[in-house]
C-alpha cells in the first residue's frame, strides 16, 4: 500500500489497520519498539509515579489501536500520538489530584518527600528538585516544559499538541522555566 | 536524554504484552478497520481540490461578517456563557499582568 501523505509516515502505520491479526501485532510490536518508552518517560515526567505513568501509556497505545482508521496523516504520527498521551495523563491527573489544594510551597515538597522514597527514582539532588519542581507547575506548563525541555520537540510541534498558538506555547514554556530555575537555584 | 526515572526489571516487555492483551479484549467488538491512507488516484485529487475550493468560497460567502477592531464590539459580540476558562488560565493571567506591570514599573524608572 503506498503512503501519500504530507509528512513522511513509519511504514507500520497501514499494518496496525491490518484485518490480519498477525499483520497487526507485527505492526504493534515495530510501533512499540519506537515509541513505547518515549511515552513512558513522557508520562513518566507529567504524572511522576511509576504505576500513573505505566496506567497513562498502557491507555494510550490502546486509544492508538482503536483509533488509527482515523489517523489521516494530515500531521506527523509522533505529533497524533503525543496529543493522546497527554489527555491520557492529564485524565489521570485530574482523577488523582492528589495535592492539588496544597500551596505551591507545600506541594513542591511533598513532590520532593515523594521522589527521595522512590525506589524508582534515580537522581541526585538537582535531579530531585528539578522533578519535583516538574511536578509542582500547573498543568499546562508542565505538559509545555516536559514536551519542550524532556522531548526535545519544537515549539510548532506544542502548539499543533496543545491546541495552541506559538506565542501561548512560549509564553507557558518562559512561566514554567522560570518558576523551575527558582527552585532548582533555592540552595 | 539521560532520566532518573527507573522501571521495575523487565517491565516494557510485560507491559507491551499486557497493552496488546488488553487492546484485543477491548477491541473485539469494534467494526473491522479500514485502511489509514489510501492510494490518491490523479482524479480523486482533481475533485478534492475542486471541493475544497468551491467550499472555501461558499464559506466565505456565508460568513461574511466584518471582524472586530475594537475592544467595544468584541465587548458587544461576547456572550457570557462563551467565557470558558479554568483556574489555571486564571492563574496565567494574574502572573502575565503581574510581569507585565514588572516591565511597566523598570521602564517607568529608566
Amino acid at each position: 500500500m503506498s503512503v501519500e501523505t504530507q509528512f513522511e509516515q513509519p511504514e507500520w502505520i497501514n499494518g496496525l489497520c491490518n484485518d490480519e491479526s498477525y499483520a497487526r501485532e507485527r505492526a504493534f510490536h515495530a510501533m512499540m519498539d519506537v515509541w513505547h518508552e518515549p511515552i513512558y518517560r513522557f508520562t513518566r515526567t507529567l504524572l511522576g509515579q511509576h504505576d500513573d505513568a505505566a496506567d497513562a501509556t498502557q491507555e494510550t497505545f490502546i486509544q492508538v489501536l482503536r483509533s488509527i482508521h482515523t489517523f489521516r496523516g494530515e500531521a506527523k504520527f509522533s505529533t497524533w500520538l503525543f496529543t493522546i498521551a497527554r489527555r491520557k495523563a492529564l485524565d489521570l491527573l485530574r482523577q488523582r489530584k492528589r495535592i492539588q489544594h496544597l500551596n505551591e510551597e507545600l506541594a513542591f515538597e511533598a513532590q520532593l518527600h515523594s521522589l527521595q522514597t522512590d525506589p524508582l527514582f534515580d537522581g541526585d539532588k538537582a535531579l530531585e528538585r528539578l522533578h519535583a519542581a516538574v511536578l509542582t507547575l500547573p498543568e499546562r506548563q508542565r505538559e509545555v516544559f516536559t514536551l519542550r525541555y524532556f522531548n526535545e520537540l519544537p515549539f510548532g510541534d506544542l502548539a499543533q499538541i496543545l491546541n495552541l498558538s506559538e506565542g501561548s506555547v512560549k509564553a507557558s514554556y518562559f512561566h514554567a522555566k522560570e518558576k523551575i530555575m527558582a527552585r532548582v537555584n533555592l540552595d | 536524554m539521560q532520566t532518573p526515572f527507573k522501571t521495575p526489571d523487565r517491565f516494557f516487555e510485560s507491559h507491551r504484552e499486557a497493552i496488546w492483551d488488553a487492546a484485543r479484549n477491548r477491541t473485539r467488538d469494534l467494526p473491522p478497520a479500514t485502511p489509514v491512507v489510501k492510494p490518491k488516484a490523479p482524479l480523486a485529487v482533481a475533485a478534492a481540490v475542486a471541493a475544497v475550493i468551491v467550499g472555501t468560497w461558499f464559506f466565505a460567502v456565508l460568513n461574511q461578517s466584518e471582524a472586530c477592531q475594537t475592544f467595544a464590539c468584541l465587548w458587544d459580540n461576547t456572550q457570557p456563557e462563551e467565557l470558558q476558562f479554568s483556574e489555571e488560565d486564571l492563574d496565567q493571567w494574574i502572573q502575565d499582568d503581574l510581569l507585565f506591570q514588572e516591565i511597566i514599573d523598570s521602564e517607568t524608572l529608566l
